[in-house]
C-alpha cells in the first residue's frame, strides 16, 4: 500500500535515523545513548539552546529510537518500520505535541495530563513534546504550569516529557528541577553548510552566505534562504535603526521602534540582525586594536541582547527598541562624534 | 484497494465509526474511518480516538486488496444520500477515496491508511456470550456515581469483576466519587473469570450503554492486556482501560449497622424530589431526623426557604439526626425497583447504606449505595 512515493527520504528527516541522525551535538547525543542503551531514559527531559539547533529534532530522534522495531542499535532508529514511518508523517499516536498557545493552555494540559494516564498506544514508550516550554513562563500560565508539575514529576513508565526551551533559565524552578536539563550548542558554520547542501539542496554560495547569517542555527539558515523578501526588509529595517540611533535622529528612531515593534516576533529577528552587523564591527576594530570602541560596541551588543530578552518576556515591543536606539547612541554615537581619547574608559 | 458493497450494510458501520472518530483532535487521521481488505470477500471498517475503537466487518466484493482512509462524516452523510443499493470504493491518487454508485461519482480526501493507528488485536482474544440486559442494568446501576474529576483516572471510571464458573458466574460493578460509592451484583452465567477486576472509563461506558442499548439479547464480552471489548454481531467495540488501580472499595462499606430504617421507595423518592427543591444548591444537604415510627425530613436555605416533609418508617430505637446531599439519594432511589428500601446507619457521621429491601439479595445479586453524611 506504501508506494516509492510516499516513503521518505532520511536526508530529509534526519531523526528517522534515531540519535545517530543528529548533528553537532555529540555531548547531548552521547548522554541519550548511554540512557537509552541501560534502558532506563529519563523521565523529563529539558532541551535547552538557542533556536534551530536540533532540539526538538532531537526529540523526535528520541521517539523514534525508543518505538523502533527494527534499530540498528541502541540509540538509532531504522528508519523504514512501521513505527518510524509514522513519526516521519507526523501520526504516531504515541508522539504527543502540545499545543502551547497561551489561550486555552490550561485546558490543553488538562487534556495531556488526562491522556497520560493511559499507556502507550501502539509502541514501547511515549513522548510528549512541550516546544516551546518558555510559554510557561508567561503570568497567564501559571495555572498551567502548576497543573503539569505532578505528572511532570512523575509520569507513567513508559512516559518520556521533553521540555524544549531557549531561555530555561527563565522557567520555573520547580519544572526545571523535575528535568534533566540538557545543553544544546550553535552548530559550527562547516555543519550548517553541510546540512543546507545535504537535507535542503542549496547550491554552495547560497549556502555560503546564508551561514554567515545563522549564528550556528541550522533552523535559521533554512528560514533565510526560504524566504529572502522578508531577510531583506529585515535588514533595511536594521540597518535604518542602526543608523538612526548612531546618528541621534530621536524622531526617527520612534517612528522606526513603532514600525518596527508591531511585531513582536518580527521585532526579535530584526535585533539579532543589529546584533549582527554590530558585533561585525566589533570585530573589525578588534583586529585595529581600538579597545575603547570595542567595549562602547561590547556594551551596545549587550544592551540589543536585553531588549531581545525583554521583548520576549512581553514588554512593549516599541518602548523597548526606542529606549534601545537610545542606549546605541549613547554608546555609538558620541564615539563617533568625539573620537576615543587614548586611555579614556567607556561610559 | 477497490471493493462493491452493499449500501446498507456500509452506511451501519460508517454511522458506528462516525459517533467514535474524533473530529476534534490534533491528529487529523483520527476523523477519519478505515477501510481496509481482509481477504477477497471482507473489509473491515474502524474508527478510533485512540481510547475507544469501533471495528466493523463486512462481506463485500474486493477486487484489489489494500486500505484507505476518508473522512468518516462525510463519507457517512455521502453514502447515506446515494441512490442506489450497491456502490464501489477505491483508492484513487493521492490517497483519494473514490465512491462510484450509478451515476453518482465522488472523490473524498483522504489519508494513507499505514498511517491509522494500530487496531486492538480483538481477533487474537476468546470471548465469552453473556446476556447484554444484565450489563446493562449494572451499568446503569453504578454510572452515577462515578467521578466526574477525569484527572482521578482510578475514579474516572467503573471497577468491573466476574466470580464464580459457569452458571454460577456473577459480575460486579463498583463505582465511586470519594463522596459515595454504589454496587451492583448480579448473576451473568457465562462470563470470564475477571479478578481482579478492570476499571472501564467513563468514555467508554458511555460508549458500550449504547452499544448495548442497540443490540437485544446476548452479546459477547472479553478483557484482554489492556482493552475490554464488546461484540455484537459483527461489529466489535474496544475500550481502552485505565491502569491505575481502584481503591479497596470494600472497606468503605460498613460491615454491620445499629440502626435500621425500612421505608416506601416511592414516598422517600418523592419527599427528597421535593424537598430538594428548596436545598442550598452547592450542597444539596438535607436533614434526616428519625424517630420511632416517623422520618422527619428538613432543608433550610437562607436564600429560598424551608421545607419539612414527614414520613412513616419501620423503624424502633433511640432518635438520630443526620445530613446527606439528596441527589445522591435520590440517584440511588431511581436505580431502585423494589417497593421497600432499607437505610443503615451508625453515628451521625458515619457512612448510610441504601438498598432495596428484597428477599434475593444475596452474594452474586446485590445493591447498594454508600453515602457519606454531611455536617449541616
Amino acid at each position: 500500500m506504501q508506494t516509492a512515493a510516499e516513503t521518505v527520504q532520511p536526508d530529509a528527516a534526519p531523526y528517522l535515523r534515531g540519535l545517530g541522525g543528529i548533528i553537532g551535538q555529540p555531548a547531548v547525543v552521547s548522554v541519550l545513548r548511554s540512557a537509552l542503551a541501560s534502558g532506563r531514559p529519563h523521565h523529563a527531559y529539558l532541551f535547552d539552546g538557542p533556536e534551530g539547533i536540533g532540539k526538538a529534532t532531537t526529540a523526535k530522534a528520541l521517539m523514534a529510537a525508543l518505538n523502533c522495531m527494527a534499530p540498528p542499535s541502541a540509540g538509532d532508529a531504522c528508519g523504514s518500520c512501521e513505527s518510524c514511518l509514522k513519526i516521519a508523517s507526523g501520526s504516531h499516536p504515541d508522539f504527543i505535541v502540545a499545543h502551547m498557545e497561551l489561550a486555552g493552555l490550561a485546558d490543553e494540559i488538562e487534556r495531556l495530563i488526562k491522556r497520560l494516564c493511559f499507556r502507550p498506544v501502539e509502541g514501547r514508550a511515549q513522548v510528549v513534546l512541550i516546544d516551546p516550554a518558555d510559554q510557561l513562563t508567561a503570568p497567564t500560565a501559571l495555572v498551567a504550569a502548576n497543573r503539569l508539575l505532578k505528572t511532570l514529576e512523575e509520569p507513567r513508565p513508559d512516559t518520556h516529557f521533553v521540555l524544549i526551551s531557549t531561555s530555561a533559565n527563565g522557567l520555573l524552578q520547580t519544572i526545571r528541577s523535575r528535568c534533566q536539563r540538557l545543553r544544546f550548542v550553535p552548530l559550527s558554520d562547516d555543519l550548517i553548510r553541510q546540512a543546507l547542501k545535504t537535507q535542503h539542496a542549496l547550491d554552495e554560495e547560497t549556502a555560503l552566505s546564508v551561514t554567515a547569517l545563522s549564528q550556528g542555527s541550522l533552523g535559521k539558515a533554512v528560514r533565510c534562504a526560504q524566504d529572502p523578501d522578508s531577510l531583506k526588509k529585515r535588514q533595511t529595517e536594521a540597518s535604518g535603526l542602526l543608523a538612526a540611533a548612531k546618528a541621534g535622529r530621536a524622531v526617527e528612531i520612534c517612528q522606526r521602534a513603532s514600525e518596527i515593534g508591531a511585531d513582536r516576533e518580527e521585532a526579535v529577528e530584526v535585533l539579532e540582525l543589529v546584533w549582527l552587523s554590530l558585533h561585525a564591527e566589533l570585530r573589525r576594530h578588534g583586529k585595529l586594536g581600538l579597545l575603547s570602541q570595542s567595549q562602547r560596541l561590547a556594551q551596545a551588543l549587550r544592551a540589543v541582547r536585553e531588549t531581545q530578552t525583554a521583548i520576549r518576556r512581553y514588554t512593549s515591543a516599541p518602548l523597548s527598541l526606542e529606549r534601545l536606539g537610545r542606549h546605541l547612541h549613547g554608546a555609538l554615537g558620541r564615539a563617533q562624534l568625539q573620537p576615543a581619547q587614548p586611555g579614556e574608559h567607556a561610559r | 484497494m477497490e471493493f462493491r458493497i452493499e449500501k446498507a450494510a456500509l452506511l451501519q458501520a460508517l454511522y458506528y465509526a462516525q459517533g467514535i472518530a474524533d473530529r476534534k483532535s490534533t491528529m487529523p487521521i483520527l476523523a477519519n474511518v478505515l477501510l481496509r481488505s481482509d481477504g477477497p470477500d471482507r473489509i473491515t471498517v474502524a474508527a478510533t480516538d485512540l481510547n475507544i475503537t469501533v471495528t466493523t466487518e463486512l462481506p463485500c466484493e474486493v477486487s484489489s486488496e489494500g486500505g484507505l482512509t476518508a473522512s468518516a462524516k462525510h463519507l457517512h452523510d455521502i453514502v447515506k444520500s446515494l441512490p442506489s443499493d450497491k456502490l464501489s470504493l477505491r483508492r484513487a491518487d493521492n490517497n483519494y477515496a473514490e465512491l462510484v454508485s450509478g451515476k453518482a461519482n465522488y472523490k473524498v480526501v483522504g489519508l494513507p491508511d499505514r498511517d491509522f493507528p494500530k487496531l486492538p488485536p480483538h481477533k487474537d482474544v476468546q470471548f465469552y456470550r453473556v446476556d447484554g440486559a444484565v450489563l446493562r442494568d449494572l451499568i446503569a446501576k453504578t454510572f452515577f456515581s462515578i467521578s466526574a474529576d477525569e484527572t482521578r483516572s482510578h475514579l474516572n471510571g467503573v471497577l468491573l469483576e466476574c466470580d464464580g464458573d459457569g452458571e454460577q458466574a456473577f459480575a460486579r460493578m463498583v463505582s465511586t466519587d470519594g463522596h459515595r460509592l454504589s454496587k451492583c451484583e448480579r448473576p451473568l452465567p457465562g462470563a470470564p473469570k475477571l479478578m481482579p477486576g478492570v476499571v472501564i472509563p467513563r468514555r467508554g461506558l458511555i460508549e458500550l450503554r449504547r452499544a448495548l442499548e442497540g443490540s437485544g439479547g446476548n452479546v459477547e464480552i472479553a478483557s484482554h492486556n489492556q482493552y475490554f471489548y464488546l461484540r455484537t454481531g459483527a461489529t466489535v467495540l474496544s475500550v481502552r482501560l485505565t491502569e491505575a488501580s481502584f481503591p479497596p472499595y470494600e472497606q468503605v462499606i460498613p460491615r454491620d449497622h445499629q440502626r435500621r430504617v425500612v421505608v416506601k421507595r416511592s414516598e422517600l423518592f418523592d419527599a427528597l424530589k421535593r424537598i430538594v427543591l428548596v436545598a442550598s444548591e452547592k450542597t444539596w444537604g438535607v436533614r434526616m431526623n428519625i424517630a420511632s415510627g416517623q422520618m422527619r425530613i428538613e432543608s433550610d436555605n437562607p436564600d429560598l426557604g424551608q421545607g419539612r416533609e414527614e414520613l412513616d418508617v419501620g423503624y424502633q430505637g433511640v432518635d438520630c439526626n443526620i445530613g446527606f446531599n439528596a441527589k445522591y439519594m435520590i440517584e440511588l432511589l431511581s436505580e431502585i425497583d423494589t417497593p421497600e428500601v432499607q437505610l443503615e446507619l451508625n453515628g451521625d457521621l458515619d457512612p448510610g447504606v441504601l438498598r432495596p429491601l428484597d428477599d434475593k439479595q444475596g452474594v452474586g445479586n446485590q445493591y447498594l449505595g454508600v453515602i457519606m453524611p454531611m455536617r449541616l
